[in-house]
């Protein structure tokens, strides 16, 4: 599992990239992933083209970083899910939670 | 009383000051050498002992324990070579250092004992500064050592400390949400075994009408976290089902008391299903776990309810409303509720047994009978013996209650109440019947003035049958023939649904006498409605006749009921119901 992360020039966008399996031990990694948002950062991207695996610690990660950019009023897009990641969003219908392309 | 603490030992802040007054060991030295070096070694502060030959020096090694052991090797460099290999094999923990000496200068040959386990080596005539700094620099090295070790042992005691502890706790917890605890003979399950808290576990119970609501749920993480926010779950499941609380009610009250307490990356998905055998109907709601399937006997899947709302947990109370979805059920049905486990379980080629493969043996199966104990052969056959993952979660369900619900047991606290005359009614109207649903309520009065909770689930039945077909017949104007099969059955639902919307117009009257006789009574019940009634002489099907879906209910009726009499034009019906104390 490796995160990375890249900030738009503007500081405005944070974008968090997964790889390999997203579960429990990303959890460390994904928080310092986050924690690097500009006080000016509006929006988030966690980009899930290479995300193999997620289970529902992955879910719970997400959940966190919703609650810390804003809850309701974060903007938190996912994007580029592999069909059995895509599956796992469904299952749970994390779509009311979060835009999932 | 507080729980006994367990000793935590506090880690000792040592210094790594080599440590002054050791004991040296000096082995095979000659006279002259052995008295330069006690010389030494007393002006240092240390105490010495010496061995000549290998049997004494390991006698003195074990009997006196030196801190530091200095192996002379001009006079035996191969026993000397011994003498150090076993004194480092006796050696797992202390840590003592061997330091060789040799007073003539033969490197080369030191260097090539080195490999036999010495810490050091000192050559050439004899250097009092240097003998110091090496002695210093491995005394140093041993409290290091020795601190690391008992910072070692220090945490690896606190660690198996806390194991044990979560490990009792999570016993207990698991112990708690086990399914033993509700033995329902028609509820059959897979789980992993008691002892690791996966964070799936299994409710079910039977509702104070004859039926039973069940939950099969699976919670974020696994261990003692997963389990402590599994409680609260379990206690509001047992706790709402015992008072007939609906499949909504309880999901909407689960899902307030997660959201409260859970942090924000934790929640539960789970799927919750009721079974009413007088209606013969489940309501299920699905909140992330995968599709739950109802299984026709003798043909294919009836009906699969996926997941349609978030997890439990993740909703605040004014944005979550979870929709129930129904369906009529057959005698032999049977629902099947899973977590993801099952899906996921992999064999020796790390290949998952998947959605697809399950559904199939599901689907194709031809009868119910048996199809439990196949899908558990087939996912044991797949995994071939590969260790079982934690987290093997599956229920089965099977529709077969016995639609005239026998009576329950009386409690003492009933059982001498008072014989009495007494009556009660109730008039509802339009708005209030499209949101109000009576039954619980009255039949609640009923069995409390009475003290008739054994015949709770009988009037039930006869008091919810008889309003539903007002409401549904008479105010809403529904054709019960449009239940003949499933499609009809999903369409009426609907129908009721948009018709209790748009409702304005209509009222139900309730009527409820009781009147005591030497030991029991009757209780007369009795409906009106203002719809247009229904040709009540028509011939009514067989109870149980399960081919048939519709106006079952009132032969249901008649069988618990000493009369029941339809008047007028079919709107108004009188139903008595006799009992007798025990």
């Amino acid at each position: 599992m490796t995160i990375s992360t890249k900030i738009s020039n503007d500081g405005k966008e944070l974008t968090i990239k997964v790889e390999g399996r997203f579960d429990f031990n990303a959890h460390r990694e994904f928080r310092a992933a986050y924690e690097q948002a500009k006080s000016n950062s509006t929006k988030f991207v966690v980009d899930m083209a290479e995300t193999d695996y997620m289970d529902s610690s992955a879910l719970g990660m997400l959940l966190l970083l919703r609650e810390k950019v804003g809850g309701d009023n974060a903007n938190i897009s996912i994007v580029k899910c592999k069909p059995e990641i895509r599956q796992i969003f469904d299952i749970s219908n994390f779509k009311h939670m979060f835009h999932i392309e | 009383m507080s729980p006994p603490v367990s000793e935590s030992p506090k880690i000792s802040e040592q210094t790594t000051q080599p440590e002054l007054g050791c004991l040296v060991l000096v082995v095979n030295a000659s006279k002259t050498d052995e008295r330069v070096f006690s010389e030494f070694l007393h002006a240092e502060g240390h105490q010495v002992c010496s061995a000549q030959g290998m049997e004494q020096a390991l006698r003195v090694y074990f009997q006196l324990k030196p801190d530091i052991v200095l192996v002379d090797l001009s006079t035996n460099v191969r026993e000397g070579e011994r003498i150090v290999r076993a004194v480092k094999e006796q050696d797992e923990y202390q840590f003592v250092p061997v330091l060789l000496i040799s007073l003539q200068r033969e490197d080369a040959l030191l260097v090539k004992s080195m490999p036999f386990g010495a810490d050091d080596f000192i050559s050439g005539s004899f250097d009092a500064d240097v003998l110091h700094s090496k002695m210093n620099a491995m005394l140093r090295l041993r409290a290091q050592f020795r601190e690391q070790l008992n910072r070692h042992r220090e945490l690896s005691h606190r660690h198996q400390n806390i194991i044990r502890e979560h490990d009792r706790a999570e016993r207990i917890f698991t112990r708690m949400l086990h399914p033993s605890v509700f033995n329902l003979p028609n509820v059959r399950h897979l789980l992993s075994p008691m002892g690791t808290f996966s964070g799936d576990f299994l409710l079910a119970a039977p509702t104070p009408f004859g039926g039973q609501i069940a939950m099969v749920a699976d919670f974020t993480g696994h261990g003692l976290s997963a389990a402590i926010g599994a409680l609260p779950t379990s206690n509001i499941f047992y706790g709402m089902a015992r008072k007939g609380f609906s499949v909504r009610d309880i999901v909407v009250e689960i899902n307030e008391r997660l959201y409260k307490i859970l942090p924000p990356e934790m929640f539960m998905a789970a799927g919750v299903i009721s079974y009413e055998p007088q209606r013969s109907l489940v309501s299920v709601w699905n909140g992330g776990i995968p599709e739950i399937w109802l299984k026709a006997n003798g043909s294919g899947l009836k009906a699969t309810f996926a997941s349609r709302s978030l997890p439990l947990g993740i909703l605040p109370a004014d944005q979550f409303d979870p929709q129930i979805e129904r369906m009529e059920v057959e005698t032999q049905d049977r629902i099947y509720i899973f977590s993801d486990g099952i899906i996921e379980a992999e064999n020796l080629n790390s290949e998952r047994f998947g959605l697809h493969t399950l559904k199939t043996i599901v689907e194709e199966a031809h009868t119910t009978q048996g199809l439990f104990n196949e899908i558990i052969l087939a996912l044991d056959t797949f995994r071939d013996g590969q260790e079982q993952t934690d987290d093997l979660t599956l229920m089965e369900f099977a529709c077969d209650l016995d639609p005239v619900p026998s009576m329950g047991k009386v409690t003492a606290s009933e059982a001498n109440k008072p014989l009495s005359d007494w009556q009660t009614s109730l008039v509802l109207n339009g708005p209030t019947l499209r949101s109000y649903d009576p039954v619980p309520n009255i039949l609640q009065q009923l069995v409390e003035i009475q003290g008739l909770s054994v015949h709770r689930e009988r009037l039930y039945t006869v008091f919810s049958e008889l309003y539903t077909n007002a409401l549904e017949h008479g105010i809403l104007g529904l054709d019960s023939s449009m239940k003949v099969n499933d499609e009809g059955f999903q369409a009426y639902i609907e129908l009721r649904e948009q018709k209790l919307e748009q409702l304005v117009n209509g009222q139900i009257e309730i009527m409820i006498t009781h009147r005591a006789h030497s030991n029991g009574g009757r209780i007369h019940l009795e409906i009106l409605d203002t719809g247009p009634g229904f040709d009540h002489t028509a011939p009514l099907p067989l109870l149980r006749n399960n081919k048939i879906l519709f106006r079952r209910g009132i032969p249901l009726v008649k069988a618990i009921c000493s009369e029941l009499t339809y008047l007028g034009r079919g709107n108004h019906v009188v139903a008595c119901y006799d009992w007798h104390q025990v």
